[in-house]
């Protein structure tokens, strides 16, 4: 009941003209940026922060929604038609969907992944609805150490699952940490590896962190390794309707495809990855069509795509309710949230009903404006693809200083740019994965509060993380998942070559 | 001592050096507050301790590592440019301004992926950060720095 009114004034709130007007603004660069290949939606959402900058707080939110959403629609078009990936989510629908446009149907492998994505996004939209105020109930309850153990986990699963290697992963999650830990200690006002530099005091921003690795590290790597080589790009042909056969076999793996990227995108399970390998090796063992499986099966982009976009969805919840990103995209969300002074978790619901409402109402017509622009309009973002790729970079350099400069407003900033694109460079070639390093500058901050709020409370003694059952549970949970994987290699003993 | 991995071995390396420094620079922190329970240091020194440790898993790694991708063939150069040009408008920015410093980084970044047309890239360049200029200073009031059209250009919003 609760809910139903809060969502009705939450839509009043987001279909006033104007905003409905941002929210367009939102979805139309989300997919214009999200569609430029190798770009994923973490580097869309933080290239476009500053575009927000001078919104009041509601509207700068119902512009991020749009944004958020758009840069998932972009990302899986770019996928399909050229093969480029911008995130692991998008990985599965790369493999079928440009299957698919080889053989000629990249306007149906197109459909089904807007569609999908519109059905996928909006009933995992209304799971949000629901579950948020219910994760509010819970989170009010969680103290100090369950908050600490919780980012302890959400790291551990991230830095668990993305990457081969767990010294790098772990190395990459504590260089995120560091550089989460430059400036001030906010308890104590101490100087901490600011080197005396006044623009470090304040501590590093974490767009600059997210541009710098991932936009600018990516245009140096693909300079470095690839230079300009034009790519194929898949030609849209014919009808954009899909037939009836498509229809039938691609409205239960949206379904299907929702009902895993929800629940795995809301716990702390290191973002759509998982879920959208699951979805797709989950249509392939159902499928009546195996044989078609990595020649350009329509199942192997409905599924994976709308369990991308209902794992967005998800992540929703933990960040609104909880304040905890559980992928990079969220991550970089609540650095937009920490932007404006606010601070998603249980006090945002009271305290800004009216921006967490307008949020999700905003995400409900963002998803039919998203419908709108990517079924009849699909071929002006195509034409966005074939961009030559000097012109790509240098634009993407463009909007990477543009995002880092216009934050502060200072040219400090430009050197750290300079420098942590450099980093990411040098990570993409020795196979570093990028995500843990984002995730540890995010919480670090938090993590760091909750720690030594939990040692205040109990006096220094270090056993509060282990004697109350929820830490104790969570902490036992995220060593597992750390060392699982390192314990069955030890066991598993490889012959030596 | 054999090394699979070498540059995941030097990176482990870096990673090891970078933990010392921290762990070096977190004692020089000052903890003089009685009342703290917990000081501005010891979180560091959870960083630094971390990332030795994993500098030193990373090289164990390196190995003994089974799947060794080949590193692809790099080219400096397109590397460098970019990055000179980065320097440079963080260098210049304030006092040359926003739009000149964005023709430059098109104009870098366009070459450094072997696109040769300097003018044409510059002219480029200098269009998008103009209409970013606009686009920024008159309809979203924040300041991209004008340089020297400063005294020429209305003041914005």
């Amino acid at each position: 009941m609760d809910t139903i009114s809060a969502l009705t004034h939450g839509f009043a709130v987001a279909a006033t003209p104007v905003n409905l007007l941002w929210s367009l603004i939102g979805v139309t660069l989300g997919t214009a940026i999200g569609v430029l290949p190798g770009i994923g939606p973490a580097t869309t959402v933080a290239l476009l922060m500053p575009v927000t900058l001078g919104l009041d707080p509601t509207s700068a939110f119902i512009m991020f929604a749009g944004i958020y959403y758009g840069a998932q629609y972009g990302g899986s078009t770019a996928s399909i038609l050229l093969n480029t990936p911008g995130e692991a989510g998008a990985m599965m629908t790369a493999l079928e969907g440009n299957a698919m446009a080889r053989r000629g149907r990249g306007a149906q492998a197109l459909a089904t992944a807007a569609i999908g994505s519109f059905v996928a996004g909006t009933i995992a939209t209304a799971g949000l609805t629901f579950m948020a105020p219910w994760l509010v109930e819970i989170a009010i309850k969680l103290t100090a150490p369950d908050y600490f153990a919780l980012m302890v986990l959400s790291m551990a699963t991230v830095t668990a699952v993305i990457g081969k290697s767990l010294g790098l992963g772990l190395a990459s999650l504590f260089i995120g940490l560091l550089l989460g830990a430059v400036g001030l200690d906010p308890q104590t006002g101490q100087e901490r590896f600011a080197f005396g530099v006044m623009e470090l005091l304040d501590g590093i921003d974490t767009v600059v962190v997210a541009v710098g690795l991932f936009a600018v590290g990516e245009t140096l790597y693909v300079a470095a390794t690839e230079g300009g080589k034009p790519d194929q790009v898949g030609a849209v042909r014919g009808s954009f309707w899909m037939s009836r056969e498509d229809w039938a076999r691609s409205w239960k793996p949206w379904l299907r495809g929702t009902a895993i990227g929800f629940p795995i995108g809301a716990i702390p399970a290191g973002g759509s990855e998982i879920p959208t390998i699951l979805s797709y090796s989950l249509e392939r063992r159902l499928s009546r069509h195996k044989d078609e499986f990595g020649r350009g099966a329509i199942e192997g982009v409905a599924g994976p795509e709308a369990a991308n976009n209902a794992s967005a969805a998800g992540a929703l919840s933990p960040l609104l309710a909880l304040g905890l990103p559980t992928s990079t995209t969220a991550a970089i969300l609540l650095a937009a949230f920490q932007q404006y002074g606010l601070r998603p978790g249980p006090m945002l619901f009271q305290s800004n009903a009216d921006l967490v409402w307008g949020l999700i109402a905003s995400l409900y017509i963002g998803n039919v404006f998203l419908l709108i622009l990517n079924l009849p309009l699909v071929s002006i973002w195509v034409k966005l693809l074939s961009i030559p790729k000097p012109w790509l970079y240098a634009g993407i350099l463009v909007l990477a200083s543009l995002g880092t400069y216009s934050v502060n407003g200072n040219a400090i900033d430009l050197v750290l740019l300079w420098g942590i694109g450099l980093m990411g460079f040098v990570m993409r070639l020795v196979g570093v994965p990028i995500v843990p390093c984002l995730l540890g500058l995010i919480l670090g901050p938090l993590i760091e509060q909750q720690l030594r709020r939990s040692l205040a409370i109990s006096q220094g003694d270090w056993s509060v993380f282990v004697t109350q059952p929820v830490s104790a549970a969570l902490l036992a949970l995220a060593a597992c998942i750390l060392l699982a994987p390192a314990l069955s290699r030890v066991f598993r003993k490889s012959p030596s070559i | 001592m054999f090394v699979r991995n070498p540059p995941k071995a030097l990176f482990g390396c870096a990673t090891l050096l970078l933990g010392a420094a921290v762990l070096f620079l977190a004692r020089k922190i000052p903890v003089g507050f009685g009342y703290d329970v917990v000081g501005p240091a010891m979180f560091p020194t959870i960083i630094g301790a971390g990332l030795t440790l994993s500098g030193l898993l990373a090289i164990f790694e390196a190995r003994v590592n089974e799947d060794v991708e080949a590193m692809p063939p790099v080219d400096l150069l397109p590397v460098a440019i970019i990055c000179a040009a980065l320097l440079i408008e963080a260098a210049a920015i304030r006092s040359v301004g926003w739009i000149p410093m964005t023709g430059l980084l098109f104009l870098a970044g366009a070459w450094g992926f072997g696109d040769r047309r300097i003018a044409l890239n510059l002219g480029i360049g200098l269009a998008m950060g103009a209409a970013i200029l606009a686009a920024f200073d008159y309809g979203l009031g924040l300041d991209l720095p004008l340089g020297p059209l400063d005294a020429l250009l209305p003041p914005a919003g």
